[in-house]
């Protein structure tokens, strides 16, 4: 879009936006991801200690 | 459109896996370092820099690196473990902390630019809870040998529906490891794919 120029070019800045607001939601998603995984590494682990 | 030469490219040749050094031992078994095994390794010297960098014992009043790592890496991990695991657990925190550090650098630094992310591979996700699922079998029948097979039957359920609890049980039971590597491979990739076709609008 920013390739076409005129009005176009302009209204390339919204994807631009976008693109920023969904990258600050990936690095919260690559964190939390992080978190789970090890959230049921460790419940797993519990289950290995003792018997309900 | 001005512009003829403009690079067309597919989505999904930010996860191509590319062997960078040739490495075959015994015929077949290959061992090549991929871009993917590069990426690992800087993951895990990334870790090792923040730790040397306060490697002198820490002080009460935290430095800034120190207070880095104590606070976004120390102390979600050791509620976790502490909460969930139990004070006899402690010894499995080493194993847990570094799982949590290793993925969290993997996945921020997978987000910068022209950068590979290994776990949006189920091979690497989903063989890290394969392999965390086993160990934990083991660890588990080592300890209270055929006694474990009784995890199978919630508490508190009459003994008539306990053929049918028990197969649904044992089926969930090995569900979990598959869920758990595809839940983190799931997430990065998609997360990816969406911001390189977004970007691509512009």
């Amino acid at each position: 879009m920013l390739l076409m120029g005129g009005g176009i070019a302009i209204a390339s800045i919204f994807p631009l936006f976008i693109v920023f607001f969904i990258t600050i939601l990936e690095i919260a998603v690559a964190m939390i991801q992080a978190f789970v995984f090890c959230l049921l590494t460790s419940l797993f682990l519990s289950e290995a200690f003792e018997l309900h | 459109m001005s512009n003829d030469t403009i690079l067309i490219h597919s989505y999904f040749d930010q996860f191509e896996i590319t062997r960078l050094v040739d490495l075959y031992l015994f015929g077949n078994l290959d061992l090549s370092i991929t871009n993917s095994t590069v990426f690992m390794l800087i993951a895990c010297f990334t870790f090792a820099f923040f730790y040397f960098l306060n490697s002198d014992n820490g002080t009460v009043v935290p430095t800034r690196y120190q207070s880095l790592i104590e606070m976004v890496i120390y102390e979600p991990v050791h509620s976790m473990v502490k909460d969930n695991v139990g004070p006899e657990g402690m010894r499995y925190f080493p194993f847990l902390l570094s799982l949590f550090a290793f993925l969290l650098i993997i996945n921020l630094i997978g987000i910068i630019p022209y950068t590979f992310a290994p776990t949006s591979h189920g091979a690497m996700s989903f063989g890290l809870s394969i392999s965390i699922f086993i160990g934990c079998n083991i660890m588990a029948f080592s300890k209270f040998k055929l006694d474990y097979i009784a995890h199978f039957f919630p508490a508190g359920i009459p003994m008539a529906m306990a053929p049918a609890l028990v197969g649904i049980e044992i089926i969930s039971n090995f569900i979990r490891p598959i869920s758990l590597g595809l839940r983190l491979a799931a997430n990065i990739s998609a997360g990816h794919l969406l911001l390189t076709i977004l970007s691509s609008f512009i």
